[in-house]
């Protein structure tokens, strides 16, 4: 996969047109992606990254001087970054514990073709295609405590009727419940397609053997489908990270800081405490902590 | 005995898929359902699973108020026009990418897979800080530029990988009867491709109307979309839940009819990306 047209590697002569492959209509085809990234991605990092050592704040134009690594240092090492750490954790932990079984188990039922399969399917991949502000509102209708339908079945049934969003622990709750409730087609997606590309010869070999139902499935089919359950930790622990409309939504971070995750503390340090050169500080943490999990995914993803 | 444990098992089969479908179903059934209900049956206790007066009142007010038609407006000009973008200018570097060796080309790669690596904050928080030194700031231009670049790793994935399905031979013959590489396009491979050309653009469109981020910070007054205007009605100490409702609904709808015309593609193309990705 070489990188110049053949037969005109190494020609230099003087001029931009006579450069090696310029002539080549696939550099202009792909030069207007190159101008978008350029512009629009590429600028904005390294201005992220320059924005980071500096001290720029909204409210105080003109002050801004050059903090270097000051901002890493008190905004990353310090307790908003940690926490939001490890509200992303139990986040994507939590939604995991939620989305894996059931995910895999709706995949198993679906997997065997019956009446209306594609509908149902269709149906349950519905939640996924909302917008998440409209999702965060749909669901804050149905927690709410005075006038949600949650609250007053278990009122009904007699049982205790909290305040979901009031709550820090039931907050946090609620976001996995409703983040689960968003993305659970996706697993099941992904688990369909695992289940539809397993090899038969083991799970026959397995049944020949006199294996029952459940022993083939624990002990020949779940390990087959771990790659798949690897691809989904990492995808539900960067989605856990960038979550943003939903909790913003739904919660706004609170009460307190109590569901504030990563992309969330970025977003209220910079546009809410207005402090932009420390946001830009905890975006690059971010960023750094994101990118090892995207090398793994796709590490695993080629495998 | 056998006969039972499998009818048995067909029933809890049954019962599963219905539980699922309820539970997936419901929070939009409800929303619709409080949409149409009058005030004071949005407050009746027990809540009714029907409105008993089904009402269009709150959708009215919703979709007569101005800022929601203008902000209806600016998302579907925003959607429409960085789709468009998206698929030229990606339908552009990923045929450009699939057929020719060129320089740069590994990087061109490389830079559409940081650009998708990082989170957008990051990209959108200098953004606001350049685009408000130049005046850009609530700009829906810009906005729709900024989506383009954005989901231009996912358009470029999505459409080269529906250009591999296009045989190289029927290019190669055709350029053989004489046809220009412009003409092979237009004539050969557009045609071909126009089903994936057209998942393409429909994902991308409702990536576009869900967008949420970008448009919080970057549109202050007048370049709001849909997704922000909606956002606005939580959080008011008094709030009109007929009205909420309303607005999330009118959202989404849109959304569910892409999302029905979209379906096959997107099990298909998920699928496959499962597996091979």
């Amino acid at each position: 996969m070489g990188s110049s047209a053949p037969g005109t590697a190494g020609v230099r002569a003087g001029g931009f047109l006579s450069r090696p492959g310029v002539r080549n209509p696939g550099f202009w085809m792909a030069a207007p992606a190159w101008l978008l990234i350029l512009v629009v991605g590429l600028v904005p990092i390294v201005t992220t990254v320059f924005l980071s050592t500096t001290s720029e704040h909204l409210a105080r134009p003109g002050q801004t001087r050059f903090v270097g690594l000051g901002n890493f240092v008190s905004q990353v090492f310090n307790g908003d970054f940690v926490h939001a750490v490890w509200i992303t954790v139990l986040i994507a932990v939590g939604g995991l514990l939620l989305q894996v079984p059931v995910g895999l188990g709706l995949a198993t039922l679906l997997a065997r073709q019956f009446r209306f399969d594609r509908l149902v399917r269709s149906a349950l991949l519905t939640p996924m295609m909302l917008t998440p502000v409209a999702v965060g509102l749909m669901w804050s209708l149905l927690l709410n405590p005075d006038i949600g339908i949650l609250d007053q079945a278990l009122t009904a049934l007699g049982l205790p009727a909290p305040n979901w969003l009031a709550d820090p622990g039931l907050a946090l709750a609620s976001v996995v419940v409703v983040s689960s409730w968003q993305n659970i087609g996706f697993v099941m997606l992904m688990f369909l397609a695992g289940l539809a590309n397993l090899p038969r010869d083991p799970i026959e070999a397995a049944q020949i053997d006199g294996a029952g139902r459940w022993q083939v499935f624990r002990y020949v089919t779940l390990p087959m489908l771990a790659p798949i359950v690897i691809v989904v930790v990492l995808i539900r622990l960067i989605d856990a990270a960038k979550m943003f409309d939903l909790v913003l939504i739904l919660t706004g971070g609170g009460p307190g800081s109590a569901t504030e995750n990563l992309n969330l503390v970025v977003y209220k340090t910079a546009f809410q405490g207005f402090a932009i050169g420390q946001g830009a500080a905890l975006a690059v943490a971010l960023a750094i902590v994101l990118a090892p999990l995207y090398v793994l995914w796709r590490r695993v993803t080629r495998a | 005995m056998k006969r039972l444990s499998r009818v048995s098992g067909r029933l809890v089969r049954l019962l599963a898929i219905l539980a699922a479908l309820l539970f997936t179903l419901f929070p939009i059934y409800w929303t619709a359902v409080t949409a149409l209900k009058s005030q004071q049956e949005t407050f009746s206790r027990p809540p009714t699973l029907f409105p008993s007066q089904p009402t269009l009142d709150n959708v009215a007010k919703v979709v007569s108020r101005d800022d929601f038609v203008h902000s209806l407006e600016r998302t579907v000009e925003i959607t429409l026009a960085s789709t468009l973008l998206c698929l030229v200018v990606g339908g552009l570097a990923a045929y450009g990418i699939a057929r020719f060796a060129f320089p740069g080309r590994r990087l061109l790669g490389s830079a559409i897979l940081a650009l998708r690596i990082v989170p957008a904050i990051t990209i959108v928080l200098p953004l606001y800080k350049l685009f408000s030194g130049v005046g850009l700031l609530d700009n829906a231009a810009a906005i729709a530029v900024v989506y383009a670049a954005v989901n231009l790793p996912f358009a470029v994935w999505l459409l080269a990988s529906f250009l591999t399905q296009v045989p190289l031979d029927l290019e190669d013959a055709a350029q053989v009867d004489g046809a220009s590489r412009l003409q092979v396009i237009r004539r050969v491979v557009l045609p071909l491709a126009l089903p994936g050309v057209i998942s393409t653009g429909l994902f991308i469109a409702i990536l576009a109307w869900n967008e949420f981020l970008i448009p919080v910070i970057l549109a202050t007054k007048d370049a709001r979309p849909l997704s922000v205007f909606i956002a606005g009605f939580v959080g008011s100490r008094s709030t009109d839940w007929g009205q909420l409702s309303a607005a999330a609904g009118l959202a989404i709808v849109p959304i569910i009819i892409f999302a029905v015309i979209v379906q096959r593609y997107v099990v298909a193309g998920l699928s496959l990306g499962a597996v091979k990705e």
